[in-house]
């Protein structure tokens, strides 16, 4: 368990002159489900695209299975996927094409050009929507056409297809109704594929505000300022440590 | 009464001023010199004599036109659109090319697209001679050039952080590149395709009046001799075939 797949040693990132993460440091272990928490504006996003390698930090160094970014082929960068905050879908596709962009890591340029021409095969697509309780008269729809927690769920099924077993999520039970959301915690936080046995645990960092959600992981963050207060299992989180984020 | 006030949105309707004298001029020159040959024209052209032989040649070089203007506008919007996308700057973030390319590449399009189609045909025509290809090939070489400034001005409004979604799922780098600019580029060609067209055939007819053929090479010895009436029924013809060409770039448009 104590396997280490993503570090961050010592990360600054500045934009315009303005300090988003200040010497952070950060250990995230095989299996280990991590909720990151934090004030808005606090560096939450900004850290989850230093640890998928959206972001180049300032300063530091980003380690993902002990080597650095620039050391890793895209096969294993494709081992993370992220749900962003806001979605970045691709707005002229439909919601079935969305999803199978997810695929793309694994598929070669023929796949890309048959999904912009909406005649791929959907089926891998329509297995997790339909995971995510997405129904059928949307998958043919344009994203635009979408409402606010069928997109979430659009973006959560493109992250789920990907097959990998790295997610850094940010903020992504936004626009779900209760019932919905216990369906997509369990979906994200455990692997979806049971048959594949060979698949390493699921390891999440997910950011939320939300602190009842807290009882399905094991680890809890409290960022703020760009700082990491504090990292610790979440049965010694105490009031106190919230009190110091909020 | 409101007061004039001189600010910034006041002083950007000064260059309204050079109407002033752009009129004083007009009016001061004004002569009817040219009115009868204006009048001779307008007869001609409103009176037509339709006879099987001019039909034929008018329709043979209506052809010549539309073939000359179809192949330059196929090939310039194709190869405008591989530019537009190898000169934008989303294909050189994917591929992280330096971005001294990039630079190089809108350049060398800018004066290209700086020289116009009838400068390339005349140039070619003293290399290559007359023929049917310099007309395609003249129209050609501005023509990319302009469609890919459109295609990459499209591109470059691609919402950045759909690129770093998709370049973040770590996709082979032209599956990327294609499920990006994918859109962005068939709308262009949607809302621009065909006014290019339209624009390809015009300058088809330009560069036949410097004899690369087509209607407007037809025109263009009686239109340089002023002799009206000697080309009185291809006028005619001509002047039809304008009317009818319009609307239908038009209709299909719309279609």
């Amino acid at each position: 368990m104590n396997n280490t797949l993503l570090e961050l040693k010592n990360i600054s990132y500045k934009y315009k002159n303005n300090l988003i993460l200040n010497k952070v440091n950060l250990k995230i272990n095989s299996g280990e489900k991590i909720a990151l928490l934090g004030k808005s504006g606090s560096g939450k996003t900004t850290l989850i695209s230093v640890l998928n390698g959206t972001i180049k930090p300032t300063q530091g160094e980003v380690k993902l299975f002990n080597k650095s970014f620039e050391e890793l082929d895209r096969k294993q960068k494709s081992k993370i996927t992220t749900i962003w905050q806001d979605l970045r879908l691709i707005e002229d596709l439909t919601a079935e094409q969305n999803v199978n962009c997810g695929q793309l890591a694994e598929k070669n340029f023929y796949f890309a050009i048959k999904n912009l021409l909406n005649i791929s095969s959907f089926k891998k697509a329509h297995k997790y929507m339909q995971l995510c309780r997405l129904h059928n008269s949307v998958y043919d729809k344009n994203i635009r056409k979408l409402s606010g927690g069928q997109k979430q769920r659009v973006a959560i099924a493109r992250s789920l297809i990907q097959g990998s077993n790295i997610l850094l999520a940010d903020e992504p039970f936004n626009n779900l109704d209760p019932k919905l959301i216990t369906t997509i915690k369990k979906l994200l936080l455990e692997n979806v594929d049971k048959t594949n046995t060979k698949k390493s645990p699921k390891t999440a960092l997910v950011s939320l505000h939300r602190l009842d959600f807290l009882k399905d992981f094991d680890k809890v963050i409290g960022i703020r300022d760009g700082k990491i207060f504090f990292n610790i299992r979440r049965n010694n989180l105490k009031k106190l440590h919230l009190d110091k984020i909020y | 009464m409101n007061k004039l006030k001189l600010n910034y949105t006041s002083l950007s309707f000064l260059p309204i001023l050079v109407c002033i004298p752009l009129g004083y001029q007009l009016i001061n020159n004004i002569h009817f010199g040219g009115i009868k040959l204006f009048q001779e024209f307008l007869i001609s052209a409103f009176n037509p004599r339709i006879e099987n032989e001019i039909i034929i040649t008018v329709i043979n070089r209506l052809n010549e036109t539309i073939l000359i203007g179809f192949f330059s506008w196929l090939v310039s919007i194709i190869f405008g659109a591989i530019f537009g996308i190898i000169s934008s700057n989303i294909f050189y973030k994917i591929f992280n090319i330096p971005n001294f390319f990039y630079r190089t590449i809108r350049v060398f399009l800018t004066i290209i697209r700086s020289i116009h189609e009838v400068v390339w045909g005349l140039v070619l025509m003293q290399i290559y001679g007359i023929n049917f290809s310099i007309g395609i090939i003249a129209i050609c070489i501005p023509y990319i050039a302009v469609n890919s400034k459109v295609f990459a001005e499209q591109l470059e409004t691609i919402d950045y952080k759909r690129f770093e979604s998709i370049n973040q799922i770590n996709a082979p780098k032209f599956s990327t590149l294609l499920t990006i600019v994918w859109n962005p580029i068939i709308n262009t060609f949607k809302n621009f395709g065909l006014y290019r067209l339209e624009c390809s055939i015009r300058s088809t007819v330009i560069l036949g009046l410097f004899g690369i053929g087509g209607i407007g090479t037809s025109i263009f010895s009686p239109f340089i001799r002023v002799h009206f009436s000697k080309s009185r029924k291809k006028w005619d013809i001509l002047i039809e075939a304008y009317f009818l060409h319009s609307p239908f770039i038009r209709i299909t448009k719309i279609i």
